[in-house]
């Protein structure tokens, strides 16, 4: 409700200025306006070889895009022209629908789609799924109770101990160019990834502020080193992660189990590569799913050309 | 040899001073090598002015020269106030009939340093400035400046210039600098930028001020707003430009701010391409002339139009133009003119504005600064590949108080858009600007 102090223009006036502008010329197109988007388009980071592939070099990118093949969705364009300051709060992947795709849409939003369409946060990416392809039930498509919790636990492995080992593979030093650029996107600083969070490089006595964050890189690898082996155990020959015989389907852990695999087969660091790639099933697992995953998309240039 | 080292004599109390009075003055040959030093430095400072013409002076040559070099050392902005003599020649040599010129001058500090808050170009802001004089005894500036404001929140920039000509007229200038804009009124985002440039600079702005110069600029667009457009988040990043421009500027008008006769006439090229990744040709074309009708009433005429020739394969939106504002279109929000996604602005590649203003004294007041003002305005943003469209203005008209506080200008116009495309943001009511350059 308006409140009764609130400003309001008088009705002579607000008449007079309702006559302005007497003609008005239709609105002004520009080519820099930004397409309108026609089917569900995945903003990633570029792939190691933006010429011939579409799977993101970026591990968050990968784990979302791993999901939404292995959901079931399948046609999804994926874009890499888009720098990481236009995604929503600075991270990348964003999920661009059209507003007829979302779950909630209303008929008459359906009718008026603009080809503005939905930008969506990777957080939000599930539900929109469950609105393509029906929610899944309380057991996330686990086998049983005991499967779903064991996969909380082998999360919170590859996103802990394999995500610092990757992390500290891709050193980012401060270049002469991250000092001269105006705005900085920060990524997830190592310490909040590592299960111990390491100490700072200086004592809480010190008269220097603290800065860095120290930290074991042996501990690291060789936590590295057993969750590698855990994995390749707990896999065995199982088609999908915690799979029984009963369920056929992938999992939102197979999901994040391929991204870190694809990632570190693409890596520069030896020693990491060669944990996975002396593990035959680990490598066979990750070849297929590779494939299952990329089908599932295609270059936005592709998609508006056919 | 043992015998000829100096042997120090046997201390007996109570001692007694030996130093001569010129023990401790330096050789003679240490006095004949800075006195020599001195004189070329001397020399080197002087060497910007012109050696006097020693034959056949008359006093009438003599007094041109010494005009000449007082206008040239006060040319140098180092004095603050240069007077000349002109006295009999004191040099035993000297002819009876010659004279000496003798410049009793005051040097101005030579380090400057000062903070101010101030209100332009519709934000207002604090900066500091720190000033070094004839830095390195060839009358260069080094100038260091920092300022803080609502729109431009954050700038920075660093400069040395030096005269490169003996008459002081061109100088050189290398500056880096760097600034943040806030753009999210219109365009939903923030603009850093970080660059150097270095500026060749000849001529006076009564006779035409040319200024040539070489630009690396990265911009980088971020920060957004949540609700920020599709169109704008693809524009997000970083660009570099890389370009030569060159400017051409006269002005002759009796006053800056508020003109009552003489004009103002602004020319600019710019070419990137020169590695970076933006690719273009613009040119920007300001003009305003001011005529008095009859006592108190001005008519006061401006015109601006700019082109952008995108050479390679994308534009980047902080090249393109924007138009709209108080300063600008009057009327229309600021930057709120032309193609539109959402509440975000693009900019264009093509526009022109035209803007007709009477201003006349406050009846009876005629020394008051307020003034009272007509305005008729138009203009058009557009984009080059559609060139019919760019005769279909957006037109504003309007009444208002002009209030010149120097060194800007103050307006509160009452106005409406008269003609206006779908797409643009207008303005109905007030509305207030603050500027120096209005339309």
């Amino acid at each position: 409700m308006a409140s009764p102090l609130a400003l309001s223009l008088p009705a002579p006036l607000r008449h007079f200025f309702s006559l302005f502008p007497l003609y008005t010329h239709p609105p002004i197109d520009s080519p820099d306006k930004a397409h309108p988007v026609t089917s569900p388009t995945l903003w990633i980071s570029p792939p190691f070889s933006p010429d011939a592939d579409v799977l993101s070099s970026d591990v968050e990118c990968l784990k979302w895009q791993a999901y939404l093949a292995l959901r079931g969705i399948s046609d999804v364009a994926v874009r890499w022209d888009v720098a990481v300051d236009g995604a929503l709060d600075n991270r990348l992947p964003n999920l661009h629908v059209p507003l007829r795709t979302l779950p909630g849409a209303s008929p008459e939003v359906r009718q008026q789609d603009d080809g503005e369409g939905e930008l969506l946060p990777a957080h939000l990416i599930p539900e929109w799924v469950d609105g393509q392809v029906g929610a899944l039930d309380s057991l996330e498509g686990y086998a049983n109770e005991a499967a779903r919790d064991e996969s909380r636990a082998w999360v919170s492995l590859l996103e802990g101990n394999v995500h610092a080992a990757l992390v500290l593979s891709q050193p980012s030093s401060p270049s002469l160019w991250h000092f001269l650029s105006p705005y900085h996107n920060k990524p997830r600083p190592l310490d909040a990834v590592v299960a111990h969070p390491p100490a700072p490089l200086f004592g809480i006595s010190s008269l220097l502020p603290s800065y860095g964050t120290h930290l074991d890189v042996d501990a690291i690898e060789q936590q590295y080193k057993d969750a590698i082996s855990s994995l390749s155990e707990r896999l065995g020959t199982d088609k999908w992660f915690l799979g029984s015989s009963l369920v056929r389907s992938p999992t939102a852990l197979d999901a994040l189990v391929f991204a870190y695999l694809h990632s570190i087969l693409h890596s520069k660091e030896h020693t990491l590569r060669f944990e996975v790639t002396r593990r035959v099933n680990l490598v066979a697992w990750e070849r297929r799913v590779q494939s299952q995953v990329r089908g599932a998309f295609r270059t936005l240039e592709v998609v508006r050309q056919s | 040899m043992a015998e000829l080292e100096a042997q120090a004599p046997p201390l007996q109390p109570p001692l007694h001073t030996t130093a001569a009075p010129r023990e401790r003055e330096p050789d003679p040959a240490d006095i004949e090598r800075y006195r020599k030093w001195w004189e070329e430095r001397k020399l080197r400072k002087l060497r910007v002015l012109q050696t006097p013409d020693e034959k056949g002076a008359t006093l009438e040559s003599v007094l041109r020269k010494t005009k000449t070099i007082k206008s040239l050392l006060e040319e140098t902005d180092i004095f603050n106030n240069v007077e000349a003599i002109i006295d009999r020649s004191r040099d035993f040599l000297a002819h009876p009939e010659d004279v000496d010129v003798v410049f009793l001058t005051r040097e101005k500090g030579r380090y400057f340093l000062n903070t101010s808050t101030q209100v332009g170009n519709n934000e207002g802001g604090a900066s500091a400035t720190a000033r070094v004089r004839n830095a390195f005894g060839g009358a260069e500036t080094f100038e260091a400046n920092v300022a803080f404001a609502t729109k431009t929140r954050m700038s920075f920039n660093a400069s040395l210039s030096a005269p490169l000509s003996s008459d002081l007229k061109t100088r050189g200038e290398i500056a880096l600098f760097g600034l943040e804009r806030d753009n999210s009124s219109f365009a939903s985002s923030y603009e850093g930028i970080r660059g150097l440039r270095a500026v060749l600079r000849r001529g006076a702005l009564s006779g035409g001020a040319h200024e040539i110069g070489y630009e690396a600029v990265l911009r980088h667009i971020g920060n957004l707003s949540p609700s920020a457009s599709i169109s704008i988040r693809e524009a997000a990043g970083q660009s570099i430009k890389s370009s030569l421009y060159h400017s051409w500027t006269r002005d002759t008008r009796d006053d800056k701010i508020l003109g009552t006769c003489g004009s103002y006439t602004k020319l600019f090229q710019e070419f990137a391409g020169l590695g970076g990744d933006a690719s273009f040709y613009k040119t920007e074309a300001h003009g305003q002339f001011a005529r008095t009708l009859f006592a108190g009433l001005t008519v006061s005429f401006a015109a601006r139009t700019g082109l952008l020739w995108n050479l390679g394969g994308r534009s980047y939106f902080s090249d393109r133009f924007q138009l709209g504002g108080p300063v600008s279109v009057r009327m229309f929000r600021m930057n709120g003119m032309g193609p539109h996604d959402g509440v975000d602005s693009l900019g264009g590649s093509l526009y022109w504005s035209t803007g007709v203003s009477l201003i006349s004294d406050v009846p009876r007041k005629p020394h008051w600064p307020v003034k009272t003002h007509l305005f008729l305005n138009a203009g058009r943003l557009d984009n080059i590949d559609k060139s019919a469209s760019i005769s279909k203005p957006s037109i504003s008209a309007g009444v208002g108080l002009v209030y010149k506080l120097d060194p800007i200008r103050v307006e509160v116009n009452f106005g409406v858009p008269l003609v206006a495309s779908k797409s643009d943001g207008v303005r109905k009511g007030f509305q207030v600007g603050i500027g120096v350059d209005f339309l």
